[in-house]
């Protein structure tokens, strides 16, 4: 077994593990889930590493779509909000993950978190993506993020979940070409996983379980735009891409996982719900979505609330 | 074999009733083990009555359970502890219930060799389950575990814990009833003060014995997370209890007020990178105490320096081998359970695969470190998937510090001789039941040649194992907790 399909084995079986645990008596275990959590982050960090080279392949490619995707969905409030990779990284996925995302909440997501994402369209058939690459993608944004701060160009809020590929049987399949694809929230899981990255030195262990302990579904990822100034690790994106789509698929389980999360979820129940996490609230934050089905554009801010979807 | 004193090691010597060994022996004992009060004698015609150095030939002694295959799991053992004698042995299961077995009486260990066996001495529920309505959850009223407090008084005292809460048992014996009042008529019923025209006082008359339980002291709200580990400090006055991410310090007379002594729940709770796996007062020292983490480090704190002793006065960590580095290295690199030495000057630490002893005066590494199920280390993804990685062994000491025991899968346990650096497996199983029984050891091969009377790895049942055992405090007296069977087994003198 390569590696990497070991770690897309461990990172699906932690996944499960952590969702069971939600239904075990007597509470959750946070030794156990602290645990699994790590081995979930190390075997996503070998999965990144293993594709590492693709990926930085199909960002090249990426990249031009999203320059012009990104012409689309450019708002004035945005500006200066985004890093150059995330607002290429969401204007392409946007294309793509609208739909996935609505088919994902068709078929992976039972309730409650719902990553919202704009219904694509048609005029999204050219920038969607095989499934693989759709993966490599994400991931070769996430590595590159760093690199790249510069993003002037504002987009709108994509909630691009990123399921992972364990989970292949259960991924939402697009609409519009049947391929799986991620939608991955990049924004909010990159400002998740950078505030980490600043927290601690131990890559290694991964504070997730604790996150989905006051797991909360906040309704704006604008606070992952200003930090455009941080430096995002590689291990970032791939974190909150795997954090997205954990979410994604259990989202129901984290439901009472954190006070807070009920009552963001019936804030957002039936209307576009724009996942987020982050860990401190931020000032001023906008983020647009727009929903490509009906051409319409939202505007909304919100305090940051803990990343806790990103924990698990 | 040979010791850093360089003497002669007893288990070269001749092996018989001559003067000289025995007598080297005993000098041997005399200055590699600090004594403790009050068990100098004992220990010596122990050891001479094993005559072999202390290789301890183990036999079946007895099991307690029902033998059905179907296993209720409120049967599931959850703890086993020696009172500070060994006359009392109380074991916790999962349905909340305490089960106290006392050793009889019968017969003279000191001069006849024959030991008594333990009974049945008292049964009573303990914990109940409880459900959390602020949060939604169910309190699970397993018994996570008994600690006993030295006896003081006819009176038997234990602590025990579930998640959440601690409670102080009281175990008193009955075994006079007063009679001869005349406060009633026959039928039962008060009678007239004003008819009463005598005094009677009444006298005691013997009566079936009866043991009671009863709950002292609740000690409730105080541990947000799951209570791991209960500990009475040397002083038989204040105890500590410690979930995953903090350790509250109680006095045994006090149940509204417990003074937080550790707390490592970082203000984010996005930073957290380990949690609290156990933690143990230090037997002599009533102001040191141990606390072990899920990355495997081990932390002495002084209660002297701080209230809040969060700054360690001493880390044990030995540094990670990179070649054993995997998905699964922060996982078995986690520690199950700490134990003190009796004389207080070592502990033994227990991860997935081994046991250290640790001296407390290096921090560096541990002195000893023995493998217990090595075989299982490329099996640790199969591991992952069933969840048997997650399981938590105890380890124990003997009385002399000498052993150290462990338990593993398939019912198998093992114990480690520090002296000889010798290990055997053995296992509790009902094949050998008679009394008296020496029992066989075992061994598991990893690959290749199977040997005859060898096991395969892959054969090993990884539901049968044993995560709760004790030690006597002085004799060579094992309880082994296999699920919901309790096994004793003795040495063979």
């Amino acid at each position: 077994m390569s590696s990497s399909t070991e770690a897309q084995r461990l990172i699906a079986l932690s996944l499960g593990k952590i969702a069971m645990s939600r239904q075990q008596r007597g509470g959750i275990n946070l030794h156990k889930n602290l645990l699994v959590a790590s081995v979930l982050h190390k075997a996503r960090t070998t999965y990144m590493m293993d594709n590492f080279q693709t990926l930085l392949a199909n960002k090249r490619a990426q990249a031009e779509r999203e320059a012009a995707a990104k012409m689309i969905v450019e708002t004035p409030c945005e500006s200066g909000k985004k890093t150059t990779e995330k607002s290429t990284m969401d204007t392409s996925y946007h294309t793509r993950g609208v739909t996935d995302c609505n088919k994902a909440n068709d078929t992976g997501v039972p309730n409650g978190e719902r990553p919202e994402t704009k219904n694509s369209g048609a005029s999204d058939k050219e920038n969607v993506i095989p499934v693989k690459q759709n993966r490599l993608e994400n991931t070769i944004n996430s590595c590159n993020e760093k690199s790249d701060v510069s993003d002037k160009k504002s987009s709108q809020r994509d909630i691009i979940v990123n399921n992972t590929p364990v989970v292949t049987g259960k991924l939402p399949l697009s609409r519009n070409n049947g391929n799986t694809n991620y939608v991955s929230q990049l924004p909010s899981c990159r400002c998740a996983g950078g505030k980490r990255r600043r927290s601690f030195v131990d890559c290694d262990t991964e504070p997730k379980k604790p996150r989905f302990e006051e797991y909360e579904n906040s309704d704006s990822d604008s606070d992952c735009e200003s930090d455009s100034g941080d430096n995002f690790e590689q291990m970032q994106t791939s974190e909150s891409t795997q954090v997205k789509s954990l979410v994604d698929i259990f989202s129901s389980g984290f439901h009472g996982l954190c006070p807070e999360s009920e009552q963001s979820q019936q804030q957002s129940s039936g209307q576009i719900n724009v996942y987020v996490s982050t860990d401190r609230p931020l000032n001023g934050h906008q983020y647009v979505l727009k929903d490509l089905s009906c051409a319409t554009q939202i505007k909304d801010s919100v305090a940051m609330h803990t990343a806790i979807a990103l924990a698990v | 074999m040979s010791d850093s004193s360089g003497m002669i090691s007893p288990t070269k010597e001749h092996k018989g009733p001559g003067f000289g060994s025995k007598q080297l022996h005993k000098i041997q004992n005399m200055l590699h083990h600090r004594p403790r009060a009050g068990s100098l004698g004992k220990k010596e015609k122990l050891e001479q009555i094993q005559g072999n150095g202390g290789e301890i030939q183990w036999c079946f002694s007895q099991v307690k359970g029902t033998i059905e295959e179907d296993i209720t799991e409120a049967d599931i053992i959850s703890c086993v502890e020696f009172n500070s004698n060994g006359q009392l042995l109380a074991t916790g299961d999962k349905g909340g219930r305490v089960v106290i077995f006392q050793r009889d009486g019968k017969g003279n260990p000191q001069f006849t060799g024959a030991r008594g066996e333990y009974n049945v001495y008292s049964t009573f529920q303990s914990h109940e389950p409880e459900f959390d309505y602020l949060k939604s959850l169910e309190i699970e009223e397993k018994i996570n575990k008994i600690r006993w407090l030295k006896r003081s008084n006819p009176a038997n005292f234990l602590l025990s814990t579930n998640d959440k809460t601690v409670k102080l048992w009281k175990v008193t014996e009955r075994d006079k009833r007063a009679e001869g009042y005349n406060l009633k008529d026959d039928a039962g019923l008060l009678r007239d003060p004003t008819s009463i025209t005598s005094l009677r006082v009444p006298s005691f008359k013997p009566m079936e014995l009866l043991v009671e339980a009863s709950p002292r002291r609740i000690f409730a709200n105080a541990h947000t997370y799951h209570i791991n580990s209960i500990s009475v400090n040397s002083d038989q006055e204040t105890y500590l209890s410690a979930d995953d991410l903090r350790i509250n310090l109680w006095h045994l007379e006090v149940t509204n007020q417990s003074f937080n002594i550790v707390d490592i729940k970082p203000a984010n709770m996005e930073e957290l990178t380990e949690v609290i796996t156990a933690a143990e007062f230090h037997p002599t020292e009533c102001n040191l105490f141990v606390y072990s983490s899920s990355k495997g480090t081990i932390r002495l704190c002084d209660m002297r320096e701080q209230a809040l002793c969060d700054k360690h006065a001493k880390l044990f960590e030995e540094p990670e081998d990179p070649t054993n580095r995997s998905f699964f290295s922060e996982i078995i690199s986690s520690i199950s359970d700490v134990k003190f030495s009796h004389n207080g000057r070592y502990m033994v630490t227990r991860d997935y695969l081994s046991v250290k002893v640790w001296d407390l005066q290096m921090d560096s590494k541990p002195i000893e470190t023995f493998q217990v199920h090595e075989y299982l280390r490329s099996k640790l993804c199969s591991l992952y998937e069933n969840d048997c990685i997650f399981d938590k062994f105890e380890c124990a000491w003997s009385g002399n510090d000498r052993h150290i025991m462990t338990g593993s899968y398939n019912n198998f346990f093992r114990m480690f001789d520090r002296d000889s650096k010798r290990d055997v497996t053995l296992e509790a199983s009902r094949e050998n039941v008679k009394p008296k029984t020496v029992l066989k050891p075992r061994k598991v091969c990893s690959g290749g040649k199977r040997k005859k009377e060898e096991i395969s790895v892959d054969c090993l049942d990884f539901n049968r194992k044993i995560l709760h055992s004790a030690w006597h405090p002085q004799e060579n007296i094992l309880a082994v907790a296999a699920t919901n069977n309790l096994y004793l087994f003795s040495s063979k003198e």
